[in-house]
């Protein structure tokens, strides 16, 4: 499967959100990686063909996708960032209706069904109604009617929001085995969620997006930029407007500070293993 | 058919919407009971007057016009208006009768000599009809589009004869009840209520986001949607005139009348056609059914094309409302837009206007009647919605 974006755009009203995108994605895992409002969703709405852009093309397989028809469709499973549910549908009830809408014959359906609940641990939830489930609950159900037709690409936004630590692990086991002959698209905060599953990093920046890279290849760009500061507590705040900090831990009245930055910050500053986080701050906010 | 049933199940078979529609069956009934059971009060009782007026069912007896009609003038003295006569008479059914009796004596004489509301140029009393057609005929005109009107019409009235007495006094009743105007009120603004959701719950559950994503998302979904849409109407269309008719009668236990010509309603002395009031009742709802789904049509696209349930509802109400608003804007206004006003909802929907009067409209030298140009109107607004919609649900997008 390979999906190419050439010079995709769109625009609301007079703002831009989005222009020049270029990209090629094949199987494997892809992160999408940008602050709030960078155009991530956008794009996402776009390859799921829920927004149309304004310019640019989309081809799956060299087949541009307004030609493809709803063939395109028949390849994609899109889970949204805020979804909620019909409230007097039953978990079943909810992916029996998805299924009908992704027209799923319905001698597969049961099956699937099954398996894709057990899959995401909803088993003794299903039949109650969506309105009683948690916010961990209905992304897992979410998840699950997005893998529910066996796309070729399954797009994800901000997938594991919501779900506890051992869910989120699970839900990279699931992304994990589910990507070795397909796609998936990943749009998250949690970078964690990338680092550990993504083969390539997307980064949405500057209303268009960057060569493709790596979590390594980011990682290895600031190896020289990550530095540890220790503080007074008393100086924290003013040293906190004036430089990045990915993280701040306190022990009695010292402060231990995670600096990013290109210049040494302090005289007695001195470099520490970068992460990727540290990498998304760089990228994100130093010019 | 699997999505029209999952699309049904949203918009009525769900919980809220079941418990809103018995709610509102119940409200149809006691509408329909509170319509007509006070239609005889006190002394008076709807078998005694029943006896009554079965002694002078048939052609009108002039002897009997003469007596009731001297009755109710000594009435309108004393209460000074019909309405306040006609409140009385429900308390005594004597003097129900003298009401009933003068009233249909003067459908006879309207038959015979035409009202004086009646245009010069366009009569609809059998000598006025003849007297125009004669001078018609002295100027050498017969050949005109109003002499081939005025002469069928003249044909029609002479075939079907003068209107006759018959006791239907509770039919009047329901369809004091089954006016234009309280249909409009009490089935299509919560008609508009249900239905407004049927796209703009997508949206409120961001299951649009999914939905137009999907194989079926699109033109599939439209279809389904419409159908769900318009069982809903009709099941509501049906639990009204249902409710209301049973409301009717049952205080009465009695559909007298029902054979009776539907030229012996009080609205249909104009009518140009006959056919028993049952019929006729049958008639109506279908009548108000098909309007009904033309406006869910309409509703439906209103609701693919904005976000908001409250703005769908909202603005059909003012769709229900069009012939009102521009009636409250003056005649000179109403002048202008004239052909709108005929075919808004608040007209459409009056089978008294539709089938109770003379209205016709000249198409290409052709008298049509106006029920039916309303019914070329209602498709041509029905087939136009589903094209939009089919075109609006193709390029929707999320903003």
């Amino acid at each position: 499967m390979k999906l190419e974006i050439k010079d995709l755009g769109k625009h609301f009203g007079k703002k831009q959100v989005l222009s020049g995108v270029n990209l090629t994605i094949e199987n494997g895992v892809y992160g999408l990686l940008g602050p709030n409002g960078a155009g991530k969703t956008t794009l996402i709405r776009m390859l799921a063909g829920v927004i149309t852009p304004d310019a640019g093309e989309i081809f799956m397989n060299g087949t541009s996708k307004k030609n493809c028809g709803v063939n395109y469709y028949n390849k994609i499973g899109y889970l949204p960032q805020d979804v909620d549910f019909y409230h007097d549908f039953t978990g079943l009830e909810y992916l029996r209706y998805i299924a009908t809408l992704k027209n799923i014959p319905d001698e597969k359906v049961g099956d699937k069904i099954t398996h894709l609940v057990d899959q995401v641990n909803l088993t003794n939830d299903i039949h109650r109604k969506c309105v009683k489930y948690s916010g961990g609950m209905k992304k897992r159900l979410g998840i699950a009617q997005a893998l529910l037709n066996d796309p070729e690409i399954l797009i994800l936004d901000e997938p594991t929001a919501g779900l506890d630590p051992y869910e989120r692990i699970k839900f990279r086991n699931i992304i994990s085995s589910f990507s070795k002959d397909r796609t998936v698209i990943l749009s998250t905060h949690i970078v964690s969620d990338i680092s550990n599953i993504s083969k390539s990093i997307i980064m949405v920046k500057d209303k268009t997006t960057c060569p493709m890279t790596s979590a390594d290849e980011m990682i290895t760009k600031i190896e020289d930029y990550v530095w540890e500061v220790e503080l007074p507590i008393q100086q924290l705040i003013s040293f906190q407007n004036n430089h990045i900090i990915s993280n701040i831990r306190t022990v009695d009245d010292v402060a231990y500070l995670r600096v990013v930055d290109r210049e040494k910050p302090a005289a007695h500053a001195f470099h520490i293993d970068p992460d990727l986080e540290d990498a998304y701050l760089y990228e994100f906010n130093i010019k | 058919m699997k999505l029209f049933r999952y699309e049904l199940r949203k918009l009525l078979l769900n919980k809220r919407s079941i418990i809103f529609i018995a709610l509102l069956t119940l409200f149809y009934l006691g509408i329909g009971i509170g319509n007509s059971i006070f239609t005889f009060q006190e002394d008076s009782s709807f078998s005694e007057y029943s006896m009554l007026a079965d002694k002078v069912t048939g052609p009108l007896d002039e002897t009997v016009a003469s007596s009731c009609s001297t009755n109710i003038d000594q009435l309108m003295k004393i209460f000074g208006s019909e309405h306040s006569v006609k409140r009385r008479s429900a308390k005594d059914s004597n003097t129900k009768l003298d009401f009933e009796y003068t009233q249909f004596a003067n459908r006879v004489n309207a038959y015979y000599n035409g009202t004086s509301n009646d245009d010069k140029e366009d009569p609809t009393g059998i000598e006025p009809l003849k007297a125009k057609l004669k001078e018609l005929e002295d100027a050498g005109k017969t050949d005109t589009y109003q002499y081939k009107k005025l002469d069928k019409r003249l044909n029609k009235m002479l075939a079907l004869g003068a209107p006759e007495f018959e006791n239907v006094v509770l039919w009047n009743t329901l369809y004091e009840g089954w006016n234009g105007l309280l249909i409009l009120f009490l089935l299509f603004i919560p008609l508009a209520f249900l239905i407004s959701s049927v796209f703009t719950k997508e949206v409120s559950t961001g299951m649009d986001n999914l939905i137009l994503s999907s194989v079926k998302g699109r033109t599939a979904m439209v279809f389904a949607k419409l159908g769900a849409a318009s069982i809903c109407c009709v099941v509501v269309t049906f639990l009204y005139f249902i409710a209301t008719f049973v409301g009717n009668f049952l205080p009465y236990m009695s559909l007298k009348g029902a054979t009776a010509s539907v030229r012996s309603l009080n609205f249909m002395s104009g009518a140009t056609f006959d056919m028993s009031i049952l019929s006729f009742a049958l008639l109506t709802v279908l009548w108000v059914l098909l309007a009904a789904l033309v406006f869910t049509a309409i509703i439906t696209l209103i609701s693919s094309l904005l976000k908001n349930h409250a703005t769908v509802f909202g603005l059909s109400i003012l769709v229900l409302l069009l012939g009102i608003v521009f009636e409250a804007l003056g005649s000179s206004i109403v002048e202008k837009v004239q052909l709108i006003v005929d075919f808004c909802f608040t007209n459409t929907i009056s089978v008294s206007t539709m089938f109770g009067g003379i209205a016709s409209y000249n198409i290409l030298g052709f008298s049509v009647p106006y029920w039916l140009l309303c019914i070329v109107v209602f498709l041509v607004l029905a087939i136009v919605s589903a094209i939009a919609l089919i075109r609006q649900q193709h390029h929707r997008t999320i903003a």
